[in-house]
């Protein structure tokens, strides 16, 4: 078993070692035969890898504790699911899916370039297997997934009931698509400046994959965040930490990549600086991996030690240095072909937002490694507390805001002000009315930072509404079509547009989900006998009865609560804890109770033998929405970037004349 | 044993069927005519990203976020980058 | 003309955006890594230990009392005690031997934690050594335990 899989890993270094020397060689004229050939050994290569990804699956399914990785991450009495997922668990694991995601985006690639962009495609294949080899080489000499014991155990050591979580399945590898998605639109960066290519046609080609990438990064992200939610028991999804924000810097310079992309489209302006944010995006993908995997920010986590941060290093290094080489060395050929003309102007809007999300990147970098530098230059490790990224976060994040709405709504070029009072008239009344109505019914405004989020909701809300009202309007007057037939046409057409301010409407969602949750949150502690009753933010709960269980692998222990609002009662609920025997591990089991309004949730600290029974209360007001903006915004995003049906016939005779009159 | 030994010898081998046949197998008039299907395909795709930026840019104006002078010129680039696709496409499929 | 006037904004916007970094991490709340042996009184410390055995099974009652937690941790290196008392959360993962990180000062020769700011550490997630056979518990890519 460990040999079949070391034999495919090996095989897969080989294959693409032979990928990027067939695919330099097509680059010669009349050479057209290497790039199949490296196209056959870009198929062989995932082919291997999924090889070696099965053999490992059977393994682990099949207890095979003769390796490692089987036995320190699952058990024999361990449901299938888990066991498929204990795969990602491990170091060795988590790269081996890397780099199965990495040659499975690299063959559908392939594939559906077949016949496009075949003066990129030998650099595309070059690059992307260029990645390849470096992660089969950890695999093959530095980490491997295969590795076996000594002596084999009776039973493995099991999977950390916290693991135990459906969203922890299926987090690591959203996260990973993300991560490994930005490898597509780099590498065809890398192709455009290798081939003097720099118009915009390796950007429109991989734009579905940048915002697919995008999508699954930032859905990785939130995922993570409620599993933190429902699993640590201390009320909050998001601590800033190390490994959060490793997942969190790449997907904000996606984002702002995103952005200037259509300036460049649009305008031809910001081409260095898109080719800098695509090298960025991916270098700090692969920072996020190196950080999660290295151990060097010792913080939260301190993962072991680990030999695998120095290859990433040196491979970040190789990565941002060869692509800021040929940005330097192309730079004659990227300059722009228009300037900025307005600070007033959709192009500017683009820009503004670039710098707070290159900024606010930078901020959490500069957080992230701060124990590094300083332990560098002062000899302490000295960390920057929570309240540093919250003191930036915040600003940044309102103004950001604040921008998805005033973007869509500016022209290009240059704003009269007249334009801008016709366009922002209405949504700043609303916004007004929305402020007065939210002092008026709603302890909104206690909190003024809250208060200011939830009056730019309003405003973004309003500013995009009017944008769809907007181009309904257009779309119905074009005619041929209803009302509602002129909505679903404008998202027809306009896929990416309608699709992003969906999106934008999301992280409206969003950030009410942010700042009721973080600025109305409410907790206390309970310590209540049976029958008796205490309070916590207006809500009485009733401690009903108690269960005590034990079978041979766990005890349980839990209380059943009465939950009382204004005296009716509201839902009964009930928070366990498991104590596993084996490795004496003790798992909470959160009972949480979701509505729009707020979440009630309840952590039971302890239940004493005389039957005293302790119990956390949070009452944590809209957290559902942050999960309702995360289905929005995977919608949006799906949308966005769903590929056009190719037309069959491509231009009809009919366009032929359009174009043909309108020159 | 044997099943590892025949499966790893599997593996082997076709991946290096795989990365060989392009180069030894049949060729000639196929890879020809695939050359030039791929060229009619990607002039297609180039139109297409054309017309849609036509498209597209007469849009932003009706909406508004295009001034008049703007949209001119802008759409005047578009048509005559299509208009020069469109021109290259017919002579290739030797239509003049 | 026009572009050196962009030139100089953005130079001073990024100048300012850095200047505030810089305040808001070094003028805020700083917090020095240090074991058992090294916080002194009059700073806020992230502690790193070892629990000393002897925590009591029901720590994470105790921590939501209104005596709060005490226990010792043992630095990691030389093995030196200190005095914890901590109110809030409990990690599942607390006990004897636990590597643990948290924050807060030493008042009268007591390490007073700050709430919910204590996170277990997993020392051997990835380890690279074949022997560790410490009960195994990975803390998972996202957020403290």
């Amino acid at each position: 078993m460990s040999l079949v899989g070391r034999a495919a890993l090996l095989l897969a270094l080989a294959a693409a070692v032979y990928g990027i020397y067939a695919a330099l060689r097509a680059r010669q004229p009349g050479q057209g035969l290497w790039q199949r050939s490296a196209e056959g050994a870009v198929y062989g290569v995932f082919g291997l890898t999924s090889a070696a990804m099965a053999t490992m699956w059977l393994a682990l399914l099949t207890d095979q504790f003769e390796l490692r990785n089987v036995a320190e991450y699952t058990s024999s009495s361990l449901d299938w699911w888990f066991k498929i997922s204990a795969l990602w668990g491990s170091q060795a694991g988590s790269l081996l899916l890397w780099a199965w995601i990495l040659t499975g985006f690299s063959a559908a690639v392939v594939y559906l370039n077949r016949e496009r962009n075949r003066e990129l495609m030998p650099v595309v294949v070059a690059v992307l297997m260029g990645i390849a080899v470096f992660f089969t080489f950890l695999l093959s000499f530095i980490s491997s997934p295969f590795e076996t014991l000594a002596t084999v155990p009776e039973d493995g050591r099991g999977l950390n009931p916290l693991l135990q979580n459906p969203y922890m399945v299926i987090h690591p590898p959203l996260l990973y698509l993300g991560y490994v998605g930005l490898g597509v639109p780099f590498a065809f960066a890398m192709a455009a400046l290798v081939e003097k290519r720099l118009d915009n046609e390796w950007i429109s080609s991989v734009r579905t994959w940048t915002i697919f990438a995008w999508g699954f990064l930032g859905i990785g992200i939130l995922l993570g965040s409620r599993w933190a939610y429902e699993e640590l028991g201390w009320g909050g999804y998001w601590a800033w930490d190390p490994v959060e924000n490793a997942a969190f810097m790449p997907w904000l310079v996606a984002t702002a990549f995103l952005h200037s992309v259509m300036v460049q489209e649009r305008r031809g302006m910001l081409r260095i600086w898109n080719m800098s944010l695509i090298v960025l995006t991916f270098s700090l993908a692969l920072f996020g991996t190196f950080l999660t995997r290295s151990g060097i920010i010792a913080s939260v986590h301190a993962f072991g030690e680990s030999t695998l941060g120095v290859w990433f290093l040196v491979f970040i290094a190789v990565v941002m240095g060869g692509s800021v080489a040929l940005i330097i060395a192309r730079l004659p050929l990227l300059r722009s072909s228009h300037s900025l003309e307005s600070f007033i102007s959709r192009e500017a809007v683009f820009l503004y937002n670039n710098l707070l999300l290159i900024g606010l990147a930078f901020a959490v970098f500069w957080g992230t490694i701060f124990p590094v530098i300083s332990e560098t230059a002062r000899g302490t490790r000295i960390t920057v507390g929570q309240g540093y990224y919250d003191q930036i976060a915040m600003p940044i994040g309102i103004a950001l805001l604040i921008l998805t709405g005033v973007g869509p709504l500016i022209p290009w070029r240059k704003a009269s002000l007249d334009a801008l009072r016709r366009r922002f008239l209405i949504p700043l009344g609303i916004t007004a009315v929305a402020a007065v109505l939210l002092a008026l019914f709603t302890p909104a405004w206690d909190n003024w930072a809250a208060g200011l989020v939830f009056a730019s909701a309003a405003f973004v809300f309003s500013c995009i509404s009017s944008e769809y009202w907007r181009g309904i309007k257009v779309q119905h007057a074009l005619g041929g079509v209803s009302w509602p037939g002129a909505l679903l046409r404008l998202f027809a057409k306009n896929r990416r547009r309608y699709g992003g301010y969906l999106v934008h409407l999301g992280i409206v969602v969003l950030f009410i989900g942010f700042a009721g949750s973080t600025a109305f949150t409410t907790s206390g502690d309970l310590v209540l006998n049976q029958g008796q009753r205490g309070e916590v933010a207006g809500l009485e709960f009733e401690y009903e009865s108690s269960l005590r269980e034990r079978d041979e692998h766990r005890g349980t222990v839990g209380v059943n609560l009465r939950v009382f609002e204004d005296g009716d009662q509201i839902a009964t609920m009930k928070p366990r804890t498991n104590f596993y025997f084996a490795d004496e591990q003790r798992s909470t089991e959160i009972a949480i109770r979701s509505t729009p309004q707020r979440d009630i949730y309840i952590v039971l600290v302890g239940l004493s033998e005389g039957g005293v029974a302790r119990i956390s209360v949070f009452v944590n007001p809209l957290v559902m929405w942050i999960w309702i903006a995360g289905v929005i915004i995977a919608i949006g995003t799906t949308i966005a970037a769903w590929p056009r049906r190719r037309r069959e016939e491509p231009v009809t005779a009919d366009r032929r004349e359009k174009t043909a009159a309108g020159s | 044993m044997v099943f590892v030994i025949i499966f790893i010898s599997a593996m082997t081998l076709g991946t290096i069927v795989l990365i060989s046949w392009p180069l030894i197998g049949p060729q000639g008039d196929a890879a020809r005519a695939a050359s030039r299907t791929r060229k009619s395909r990607e002039l297609d795709d180039a139109l297409n990203r054309s017309l849609d930026a036509i498209t597209e840019i007469d849009f932003d104006h009706r909406a508004g976020h295009l001034s008049d002078d703007d949209f001119a010129e802008l759409d005047e680039n578009e048509r005559a980058r299509a208009l020069e696709l469109l021109r290259r496409k017919d002579a290739q499929e030797g239509r003049v | 003309m026009r572009s050196r006037v962009r030139f100089i904004t953005a130079i001073s916007v990024a100048l300012l955006l850095g200047g505030w970094l810089l305040y808001a991490s070094l003028g805020g709340a700083l917090e020095t890594y240090a074991g058992p042996g090294e916080v002194q009184s009059g700073s806020t410390y992230r502690l790193n230990a070892l629990v000393a055995s002897g925590a009591p099974a029901d720590a994470p009652e105790r921590a939501q009392s209104a005596e709060g937690l005490r226990f010792s941790v043992l630095d990691k290196e030389d093995g030196k005690p200190l005095e914890v008392i901590y109110r809030g959360n409990v990690p599942d993962a607390f006990k004897d031997g636990r590597e643990i990180v948290i924050t807060g000062e030493l008042k009268n020769g007591v390490f007073e934690a700050q709430r919910n700011s204590m996170v277990t550490l997993c020392p051997s997630k990835f380890s690279d050594n074949p022997s560790d056979h410490e009960p195994l518990v990975d803390i998972p890519d996202v957020n403290g335990t």
